[in-house]
């Protein structure tokens, strides 16, 4: 099992904090925030593998957040969490730096597929 | 007195665009809320396989996450209830129908739009037995048209609070949004709100106070 940082970013608490759960279970290093600008401020100080970020967020939304984080953290690499309905945000992510995007409800196998793919590009 | 008998059809492209944000608004929220219930089910299958490689599982935390089913079930039904009182309200142009009740509907249905901006939304509907034969669609439409130009310019930590009373043959429904927001209230969506209200026979006005900016709108209680 791959030692994985994990930051998760969502506004649905229940949300975050069961998929924090279900990951660290299975063995991941998991941090979850309720907030975009803590995101930021956080992955900018800490040295976390890959972000997963829900993009719909009150306050600074999930591209916006994407945006800082590529700035200040290019390498790290970011995983969105999309609703049905958004594609357009999807591809928008996706030009911006994201490395993939995944849509909810999301499946936590998929997930973690993804993040092994993502950390296993960078390098 | 507001003027009843000028009633117009509506618009059908806006209240077309009307009825489409509030659906993909709700459907985002029941997205949310079935994610977290399919979530907090994978959890118990985690915490199953958990338990048959050794690991204990305190009672409390079954008790908590059986609390949290129950939670989003409760609110996924109260928004589809809210949802269906909404969809309905198309229904008939001329009906009877009370205010209270229909200002507790949209702005429940707005509450994600003030949530997505960090605002606060209050309501206070403390006169019941208030009538009005009306549109509801239409009058569903125009308020939700003037809470969005208060939410609009509002920095993250304001106020929206929505009230309703009778006076004499009018129902007033007043929106204001604390503080005064800077820029002003957004001039298209305002104008466009007030169009709209004078196709129900009723009355907007915007008027601008040191503490809010508070928007009334009056309309004709009509055969009530």
């Amino acid at each position: 099992m791959p030692e994985l940082r994990v930051l998760l970013v969502d506004d649905e608490e229940e949300l975050v904090g069961t998929l924090a759960e279900r990951l660290a279970l299975r063995g991941y290093d998991v941090t979850y925030l309720l907030d975009g600008a803590e995101a930021v401020r956080r992955a900018a100080q800490e040295p976390f593998d890959v972000l997963v970020l829900d993009v719909m967020m009150p306050g600074m939304n999930g591209l916006e957040v994407l945006k800082e984080v590529k700035r200040a953290r290019p390498e790290i690499p970011v995983i969105l969490l999309t609703g049905r309905g958004s594609e357009q945000d999807s591809q928008t992510g996706l030009e911006l730096g994201a490395f993939d995007y995944i849509m909810k409800p999301v499946k936590i196998d998929r997930l973690i597929e993804i993040m092994l793919k993502a950390v296993g590009a960078n390098g | 007195m507001a003027d009843q008998t000028d009633r117009e059809p509506r618009d059908a492209d806006q209240a077309l665009r009307f009825f489409g944000r509030m659906s993909a608004s709700v459907s985002h929220e029941l997205n949310n809320i079935m994610t977290i219930i399919l979530e907090k089910s994978g959890l118990m299958t985690d915490l199953a396989w958990a338990m048959e490689n050794g690991r204990e599982l305190n009672p409390e935390r079954v008790r908590e996450i059986g609390e949290s089913f129950s939670r989003q079930a409760r609110r996924g039904i109260e928004l589809l209830k809210h949802f269906n009182h909404f969809a309905h309200s198309v229904d008939d142009p001329a009906v009877t129908f009370e205010l209270k009740a229909l200002v507790e509907n949209i702005a429940r249905l707005a509450e994600r739009f003030a949530a997505l901006k960090k605002l606060d939304m209050k309501t206070e509907l403390d006169e019941a037995g208030l009538n009005i034969h009306g549109d509801p669609f239409a009058i569903r439409h125009i308020i939700f048209s003037c809470l969005e130009a208060a939410m609009a310019p509002l920095a993250p930590g304001g106020v929206i609070t929505i009230s309703a009373r009778g006076a004499g043959g009018d129902a007033l429904v007043h929106i204001s949004a604390a503080p005064p927001p800077e820029p002003a209230l957004p001039r298209e969506i305002v104008d466009s709100a007030i169009k709209q209200a004078r196709t129900q026979g009723a009355f907007l006005d915007v008027t601008h106070g040191a503490d809010a900016v508070v928007m009334t709108l009056t309309i004709p209680r009509g055969a009530c």
